[in-house]
């Protein structure tokens, strides 16, 4: 077993990280200690190991920012721009399969209503909470012991209410990605240029070969 | 000459919005890959990036002179990693089947670049693969500070810094880190 007093020195060691004179005397320590020797060995090579399962970042994502409607505070326009655009590639993996991407004409030409985006995002935020908070009650009776007997409630039921709880969350998540996308393809910010780019970014996605998309 | 990240984000306190676009630029591709090692799928990472930008504008008045706009956004969506595991780790108790780190554990062990033989290419993958694995079967708070180190290439000062705790602690989670690791995958039969 090494000796527990170079824990820390080891990993600073391993990483060049260790003050010159404390590597001085790690170095005459690991001369006469062959269990150190012997646990630096098995740190570099766990460390060695990881470097090499290093997984490949894919590209990172497009962001767009959309110019603020005239009379609209230009914070709350930014919000709700970056957080309509930059859902746009998720979302579309939930409602692409819906709409015609191959379809001759483009929605009519309207003003984005940045105001009413961000009022249904915060209620929809505000009902994924409630949600959320149901799930916690739910989990804290699950993990108290007997808890499900003193309310009367089984085990087996307690599940398949949280699983219902979890359907119903993840069904409601889909539905507001729905009606986000439907309101941002259904408006137009520039004539023609942001009806194209969003066509086009759909159909970046309906060529992914993600199953959830190309599932009918 | 270049805008720094704190006068930037100075400016966003006025309400200039550009500034925020910027940062934006400037951090989107560095942040989405600490977030996309933190967790396993794209979609969560994109999420993520999303979300933390959003709370650097909301939260922009809350940001403290003298400390660095990086450590501060890593922080944030550092935070925001640890509810989606968490959230995610409990699903796992309703729903029986979730496709966990598909992505990662597709492109484990390609980090060295091809090799001519399919044979050693698919055990370096298999290896990756296992130690993918391992990775996540050790504590969070030891996971983080393995990712932000081998992945990122922080150093320990940085990483304590980012999580608020000493430098000590962090070299501490690091050892144990390795060492479970090692563990895990003597479990799966990957000895040196």
């Amino acid at each position: 077993m090494s000796c527990p007093q170079w824990n820390e020195q080891w990993v600073a060691h391993l990483y060049g990280e260790l003050e010159t004179e404390e590597a001085g005397r790690l170095e005459r320590h690991l001369e006469t200690c062959v269990a150190c020797r012997e646990q630096l060995e098995r740190l570099t090579e766990s460390s060695r190991l990881l470097r090499r399962a290093a997984p490949v970042v894919p590209a990172t994502p497009r962001w767009t920012v959309v110019e603020p409607r005239r009379g609209l505070s230009p914070a709350w326009a930014f919000v709700a721009g970056l957080a309509c655009a930059s859902v746009m590639f998720a979302l579309g993996l939930f409602a692409a399969p819906r709409l015609d991407l191959t379809a001759g004409s483009g929605p009519e030409i309207a003003t984005l209503d940045t105001a009413r985006i961000v009022e249904d995002l915060d209620r929809q935020s505000a009902q994924q909470a409630r949600l959320e908070r149901r799930l916690n009650a739910f989990e804290n009776r699950l993990g108290q012991p007997g808890a499900s007997t003193v309310s009367g409630i089984t085990e087996p039921e307690l599940e398949a209410r949280l699983d219902a709880l979890a359907r119903n969350f993840e069904d409601q998540r889909s539905a507001d990605m729905r009606y986000l996308l439907g309101e941002i393809t259904a408006t137009e910010v520039r004539a023609g240029t942001w009806v194209d780019e969003t066509r086009n970014a759909l159909r970046f996605v309906a060529l992914n070969n993600d199953p959830r998309f190309t599932e009918r | 000459m270049t805008v720094s990240d704190e006068e930037l984000l100075a400016a966003v306190r006025a309400g200039d919005t550009d500034s925020l676009g910027t940062l934006v630029l400037r951090w989107q591709e560095p942040l989405f890959r600490f977030v996309y090692r933190m967790l396993p799928q794209t979609e969560d990472a994109r999420d993520i990036c999303q979300e933390t930008f959003l709370r650097v504008l909301k939260k922009a008045h809350r940001f403290r002179e003298g400390s660095r706009f990086s450590t501060w956004m890593y922080q944030i969506a550092l935070n925001l990693c640890r509810d989606r595991l968490r959230k995610r780790k409990r699903w796992k108790l309703v729903m029986s089947e979730r496709r966990e780190f598909d992505e990662q554990l597709a492109t484990a062990g390609t980090a060295l670049g091809a090799d001519d033989d399919p044979a050693r290419a698919a055990e370096s993958r298999e290896q990756g693969q296992a130690v993918l694995r391992a990775l996540h079967e050790i504590p969070p708070e030891q996971r983080e500070v393995l990712v932000l180190k081998e992945f990122e290439g922080l150093k320990f000062r940085e990483i304590a810094e980012l999580l608020g705790c000493p430098e000590s602690t962090v070299k501490s989670r690091m050892y144990y880190g390795l060492n479970g690791m090692r563990t895990a995958l003597s479990r799966r039969g990957i000895r040196r």
